[in-house]
């Protein structure tokens, strides 16, 4: 199935400067199969959000979805 | 304090106009930073006394490798706190740590008031007490730049000053140091105030030759290259923390409108992206540091009819952000700067004022509090407005605005609005409504500030919420962080500088520091602070916490009150344990 993923600016370094992109992941995948596919490297990433929704990245993937991936909160 | 095998601190009476130092070698189970720090505090502070009393101190102290290492750039300064009544400790980089290591000082405590207006020249030979009535009224910056035109030493040279807000004894009035670094919460400036001191220039110009260069050096190449040739730091360096915006806002961990919303519906119009792409001019740094956080942004600002304008440039950063910017519901990234600018020249720390001005703005929404006292109608995203009203609290305008200048928790005690008056044990919030580790972390840290523990990081790492292991982290945290500060690191890279690191570096040094040691003097420093606070009447069990917290939910959903308490009682418990060992 095919989901659509966006990434913040910081992580365009790890996509080639692809903000926005589609990708081809096996039916059922959760979320951080997805991820991994983007080249981003998963301690990197603070937390997802699939359609808007801050899930866990062990969340369950449909056809469609839209997955925005965020970076951790950094400071002191 | 490296190879001399004690610790040298310079005692400045600002009555008598008299300095005294001594080399303390029983200071050196502290370390150096906090732990010296912390320690010089508990023998000159006077509980009886009241916080702005000229007999209270003001200590400042470098760390066991200050300056010599990346990143070991910071300076502590201890006090008692104006704005808590309690422990005072607050962290400025810039190039004061660098002066203070190269003039021959370690620490320095300040006591008395004097005569009148005053500023400091301090160099390796001597002290010099300098009169500053000319000066007194002056902005932070302007009085930065005339004692730098007046006192020689270029580069290698750290002013630290205080604006109207300080002479004033805004509780909450910060010190800034070198233009763009700042001893920003708890209200070092009214400490500054209350003994006429508005400046301090310091000059170092000592040599110091590494005596095995070849194993410091090696350490020291090693460290460098975590920190350039990694990832740990470059988020910092690129758009800096003002990326904290976009995960907060999109989590629902972003106090917004005093935390009405933990939502800004304008969230990406003051992101670290649109200020990086909108304002961000230059980039810089502490001295000593290769990182480079410091972002400062540029807005236009009129100053004439007929298209008459200039270029005005400040500095910013997350908290600067959430403060000015989600706090207040300002909608651009432009008024955030408009607003930072009368902060910084006023010298006030940031977040307290947001919060505190978040506060007015729903009292007076609420009818608590009316024009005839506010001035000026207070109301989200007026920035105009704002700007009055913080000089309205700078200069202590009338009696309301003389209340917001003491802090939230006073003026909520007045005015009424407990349940909103957002702080932790009476200093005001930071800009991460995570959940419990935050609540926790801000309200049993010994200056009730998110760094003191970094809550806010627990809530993002715990992965299934689980009390005792919270406030484990929570308390593991404190002292680490106690041991870290006592170097003193810029905690931006505590991940560069793990154990084996901080132990490598000491070493190559010559202070040869086991592991074992430093987890005792994390614990030193932790009880010493803990003895302050207890001297200075601070009791953990009877803080209240603003309901608001428990009604908009957070970046880890909604919390619960009860629970909230549960834990901050659980925390009490280690503490007494830890106390009685
Ligand atoms: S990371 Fe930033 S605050 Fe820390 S030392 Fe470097 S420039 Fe200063």
């Amino acid at each position: 199935m095919r989901i659509q993923i966006s990434v913040t600016s910081w992580f365009k370094r790890f996509t080639d400067g692809i903000a926005e992109m589609e990708i081809e992941v096996s039916d059922g995948a959760a979320a951080v199969e997805a991820v991994l596919k983007t080249g981003i490297p998963l301690k990197e990433i603070g937390f997802v959000t699939v359609n808007d929704m801050k899930v866990d990245m062990d969340h369950l993937l449909h056809e469609g979805d839209r997955l925005r991936a965020y970076p951790t909160i950094i400071g002191g | 304090m490296i190879y001399e095998g004690y610790i040298k601190v310079l005692y400045i009476d600002m009555t008598t106009g008299k300095i005294k130092i001594e080399n303390r070698k029983d200071l050196c189970e502290y370390l150096g930073g906090v732990g010296v720090a912390t320690k010089l505090l508990e023998e000159t502070i006077r509980p009886d006394l009241d916080p702005l009393d000229e007999n209270q101190p003001i200590v400042f102290a470098i760390g066991a490798a200050s300056s010599i290492f990346p990143v070991i750039t910071k300076t502590v300064a201890m006090f008692r706190s104006p704005l808590t009544g309690e422990l005072g400790e607050s962290y400025a980089g810039g190039r004061m740590a660098l002066t203070m290591f190269l003039a021959g000082y370690d620490a320095m405590v300040i006591q008395g008031k004097a005569k009148k207006p005053s500023y400091l020249a301090i160099t390796r030979n001597n002290v010099g007490f300098k009169d500053a009535r000319a000066f007194w009224g002056m902005s932070s910056d302007e009085v930065g730049r005339v004692i730098r035109d007046r006192e020689p030493g270029g580069g290698k040279r750290s002013i630290i000053r205080i604006g109207p807000a300080g002479e004033n004894m805004v509780h909450y009035a910060s010190v800034c140091v070198d233009t763009y670094r700042h001893f920003g919460r708890l209200g070092l400036g009214a400490v500054f105030g209350s003994k006429n001191l508005k400046a301090i220039s310091i000059v170092g110009d000592r040599n110091l030759p590494i005596k095995n260069f070849k194993e410091y050096f090696k350490v020291y190449q090693d460290i460098y290259k975590k920190v350039t040739d990694t990832e740990i730091m470059a988020k910092y360096h690129d758009a800096g923390t003002p990326i904290n915006i976009e995960p907060l806002n999109a989590a629902g961990g972003l106090p917004t409108k005093n935390l009405k919303q933990n939502v800004f519906e304008h969230g990406d119009k003051i992101s670290g992206e649109t200020f990086a792409n909108q304002n961000l001019v230059r980039k810089m740094a502490c001295t000593g540091c290769p990182v480079g956080c410091i972002h400062i942004g540029q807005f236009r600002r009129e100053f004439d009819k007929g298209h008459e304008y200039e270029a005005v440039s400040v500095g910013y950063d997350y908290e600067l952000i959430f403060a000015l910017g989600s706090f207040l519901g300002i909608k651009t990234s432009d008024e955030v700067l408009q607003l930072i600018e009368p902060v910084e020249h006023l010298g006030m720390d940031a977040m307290s004022t947001g919060v505190v001005l978040g506060w007015a703005t729903e009292a007076f929404a609420k009818k608590l509090i009316t024009e005839e006292q506010t001035l000026v109608p207070l109301s989200f995203g007026n920035t105009a407005n704002y700007i009055k009203a913080i000089e309205y609290i700078a200069a202590k305008k009338n009696e309301f605005y003389t209340a917001l200048s003491e802090g939230v928790e006073k003026a909520s005690d007045i005015y009424g609005g407990k349940d909103f008056a957002m702080a932790f044990s009476k200093n005001e919030m930071a800009g991460y409504h995570t959940g419990y580790g935050m609540i926790l972390g801000s309200t049993v840290g010994a200056r009730h500030s998110h760094l003191c523990n970094g809550g806010y990081s627990v809530d993002q790492s715990m992965k299934e919420f689980n009390k005792e292991k919270l406030v484990d982290a929570i308390f593991a945290e404190e002292k680490e962080r106690c041991m870290l500060n006592s170097l003193v690191i810029c905690l931006f890279a505590r991940k560069v500088y793990d154990r084996t690191t901080i132990l490598a570096a000491l070493n190559s040094i010559g202070n040869n520091l086991t592991d074992e040691d430093l987890t005792a003097i994390g614990e030193r420093i932790y009880k010493a602070k803990l003895r302050i606070k207890k001297a200075l009447g601070y009791d953990q069990m009877s803080v209240r916490l603003p309901k608001r917290l428990f009604e908009t939910p957070s970046y880890n959903g909604q919390l619960n009150e009860d629970t909230a308490y549960e834990l901050i009682a659980m925390y009490n418990q280690k503490i007494e344990e830890f106390m009685a060992k």
